[in-house]
């Protein structure tokens, strides 16, 4: 069963995510921020890893940041949530490889098809 | 002065004729005496020469012929008389007072034994003319006989004074007659001279009374003619130069009333001629390059200027006339101490006169930082809002879709989903309506319903919605108002969404056994509405922007409380547009507190209209 590490400040959004995600066959942890989430890296790397951007103490770009240069060689692909749709939002992510965005609102469905998508290829 | 003058010149003109008259009459008296004495000499030198030798000199007691020359000759300018030997040496001789004969070589050649000679008196000096002839005995040279004279000299004597007065008497009495009638002659030179002075001083030229007579009365006319010319000239000119000057001060008016509406337009400009030179450049366009005004109108823009597309379109309006007439605008990046963004836009000016001739390009640089930072606010925005939006939608629409599943079939799930689509709704609509308000006060739709009301009822409602707002910390509230406040002239309905908004981030952002307090304070000139909590306050780099819309503290502690940044700035719009004023008590140590000033000024000026 693969795991998924779900990063999201919103208490209702980590649950509603985690049982669409459970349902479909994932195994769910969930991270308030970007902090707790570097936590459970240091424990154990998920199969994937789903992240909000506008969260407290850590955001999701300086998670992400942060992820690629304490584990340059991570095995897992990280999907980040976002609202902002702009160019210049995502330009710091040049140079960080597998990761992709999804624009809310997001449908779990297609973010079980996304992350079921991204996990074959990477097998 | 000049009559003094005149009288000097005249006085110095018959001394000089008296002079030049008595220098003559003594040099040719002195002339005739000289031929006196020349002719009484040669006559008696050689009466003597004759004389035999024993009779000019005898022995014994005898009076010889030299002594009786002493008595005869004395007192005519008679010096000596001597007789000496053939080698000169003295024999005897005779002598006025106080003389001595001067040796002399007598001469040796017959042609020469008589004669006359210059001497000098060995003692005075005294110029001496002797006349000296031979003494013969039966044809031999025995000796010389010596007579000396006093030569005639330039002196006066007691007896030349008459004839001086004579000659002085009628020069001093013709030199008054001549200064008297010279003067009666120039008096009408002189009073035209007095005229033209006065004229000078700036006075009317007087015409000059004719009291002359032939080429003077003439010179006169001419001259009150061309005084009359020139007065009337002059005239004309001083119309012509008010005139000018005129012209000249409006002018000048008119030329600094444009330089100063060229000067106070907040565009940089420059206007060049129709060669393409730069006449005028604002200070703004200085202050832009970084050079003085001066500079830029005296030195080639090369010099004052690094930025390549100005130089370019500077270059393009020296070309002539193909690129004058039509405006264009460029965008470059000036290169100063911070890069803006500037347009320019250049306009072809015309002749007032003759609308089809161009004199000249009006050039204005604008610098768009403003705007292009007012784009970018607008961008930010949107930006912001749409993420506001998009976060809660995000959350309705995964419970939806989850509602649709089989999750949906879980009564406690149905429940839970309820609830925070219930949340999510109300937070999409506190965001609506937070906006709408904002976006109606910006654009002036909202207008204040004024009235008059009791702030302590309007504060008195909010605290106690207040009280109902959910949060997960133990908090005291605490109302303090007095008795009695004056009526104050407000929007209660705007007020209430003020100070709840103030309230609610009170409650938000506290901690576990904070107060929230409310507080109403009436001071001379205000009704105060404080509003404070026992949170963690506010730093003061954030002070200036947390009324800012969709601010959010970069404080961890707030960014985990939801919120959308909207709630200080509606509150600060609602309270300025009550001409009041929403600030941060700064002195305040711990938490945060928020002060409203409701002007009674105000509230009268209203209440009054």
């Amino acid at each position: 069963m693969k795991r998924i590490l779900i990063v999201d400040d919103h208490a209702p959004v980590r649950r509603v995510m985690s049982m669409g995600l459970e349902r479909a066959g994932f195994s769910v942890t969930a991270a308030s921020d970007g902090a707790e989430c570097l936590v459970k890296l240091c424990n154990e790397f998920p199969d994937f890893l789903v992240t909000d951007i506008d969260m407290p103490r850590m955001t999701g770009k300086e998670l992400c940041l942060e992820i690629e240069k304490q584990f340059p060689d991570r095995p897992f692909p990280i999907v980040v949530l976002t609202s902002r749709t702009e160019l210049e939002h995502r330009d710091w992510t040049s140079g960080i490889d597998n990761l992709t965005f999804m624009e809310k609102p997001v449908s779990i469905r297609k973010l079980v098809a996304h992350i079921t998508e991204r996990l074959e290829a990477a097998a | 002065m000049k009559a003094d003058r005149i009288g000097l010149v005249v006085t110095f003109a018959s001394l000089s004729a008296i002079a030049a008259i008595c220098v003559l009459l003594f040099s040719d008296r002195n002339e005739q005496q000289l031929a006196d004495v020349r002719a009484r000499g040669i006559g008696l030198v050689r009466a003597l020469a004759a004389v035999p030798f024993d009779e000019l000199i005898p022995g014994g007691r005898q009076s010889g012929t030299l002594q009786i020359m002493r008595h005869s000759a004395a007192g005519d300018g008679f010096a000596y008389v001597a007789v000496v030997d053939a080698a000169g040496n003295s024999v005897g001789e005779v002598t006025a007072d106080a003389v001595n004969v001067p040796a002399a070589a007598m001469p040796i050649a017959p042609a020469e034994w008589l004669g006359e000679a210059p001497r000098k008196l060995p003692a005075s000096g005294q110029d001496i003319l002797e006349f000296y002839a031979p003494l013969l005995k039966d044809g031999e040279l025995t000796g010389f006989v010596r007579l000396g004279f006093e030569r005639p000299g330039a002196t006066l004597s007691m007896e030349q004074l008459p004839f001086l007065a004579m000659v002085a008497l009628p020069v001093f009495l013709l030199v008054p007659l001549f200064y008297w009638l010279l003067r009666s002659e120039i008096r009408p030179i002189r009073a035209a001279n007095a005229e033209i002075e006065r004229a000078l001083d700036g006075r009317p030229f007087q015409q000059l009374q004719i009291s002359a007579s032939g080429e003077l009365a003439d010179f006169l006319q001419r001259l009150n003619r061309f005084a009359q010319v020139t007065m009337q000239r002059i005239d004309t000119l001083d119309q012509q130069h008010q005139h000018v000057e005129t012209s000249n001060k409006l002018l000048e008016y008119r030329k600094s009333r444009v330089e100063t509406v060229l000067e106070t337009l907040p565009e940089a400009l420059m206007i060049l001629d129709e060669s393409g030179a730069i006449t005028f450049a604002n200070e703004k366009l200085a202050a832009m390059f970084g050079v003085p005004v001066n500079t830029i109108l005296t030195q080639p823009p090369q010099s004052w200027c690094e930025n390549t597309d100005v130089l370019q379109l500077l270059a393009k309006y020296q070309d002539g006339n193909k690129t004058r007439s039509f405006t264009d605008t460029i965008r470059f990046h000036f290169d100063a101490v911070v890069s803006k963004p500037i347009a320019t836009k250049t306009f072809p000016l015309f002749s007032p006169k003759n609308p089809k001739e161009a004199i000249g390009t009006l050039i204005v640089f604008r610098d768009e930082t403003q705007e292009a930072a007012a784009r970018q606010a607008r961008t930010d925005f949107v930006a912001h809002l749409a993420h506001e939006l998009k976060s809660p939608l995000n959350v309705l629409a995964m419970y939806s879709e989850s509602l649709l599943s089989e999750a949906g079939n879980d009564g406690e799930f149905r429940i839970e989903a309820a609830n925070v689509i219930g949340e999510e709704v109300d937070r999409l609509s506190t965001l609506i309506n937070g906006l709408l308000n904002m976006t109606k006060i910006e654009t002036g739709s909202l207008k204040p319903e004024l009235g008059i009301a009791r702030l302590q009822d309007i504060a008195a409602a909010a605290f106690e919605e207040a009280k109902t707002f959910p949060t997960p910390h133990e908090l005291s509230y605490t109302f303090d108002a007095p008795r009695e406040i004056g009526p104050a002239f407000v929007d209660k309905d705007l007020i209430r969404i003020a100070v709840t908004n103030l309230l609610s981030n009170a409650v938000k952002y506290n901690q576990d056994g904070g107060e929230v307090l409310l507080k109403l304070v009436e001071t001379e000139d205000a009704f105060q509405i404080r509003v404070a909590d026992s949170g963690i306050g506010i730093s003061e780099d954030e002070e200036a922007k947390i009324f800012g819309k969709f601010f959010r503290s970069e404080d961890p502690r707030i960014q985990s409380i939801g919120g959308h940044g909207l709630g200080l700035a509606l509150a600060r719009q609602v309270i300025e547009l009550h001409h009041g004023s929403l600030t941060i008590d700064r002195e305040r140590e711990q938490g945060t507190e928020f002060i409203i000033n409701l002007w009674k000024e105000f509230s009268t000026i209203k209440q009054a209209i």
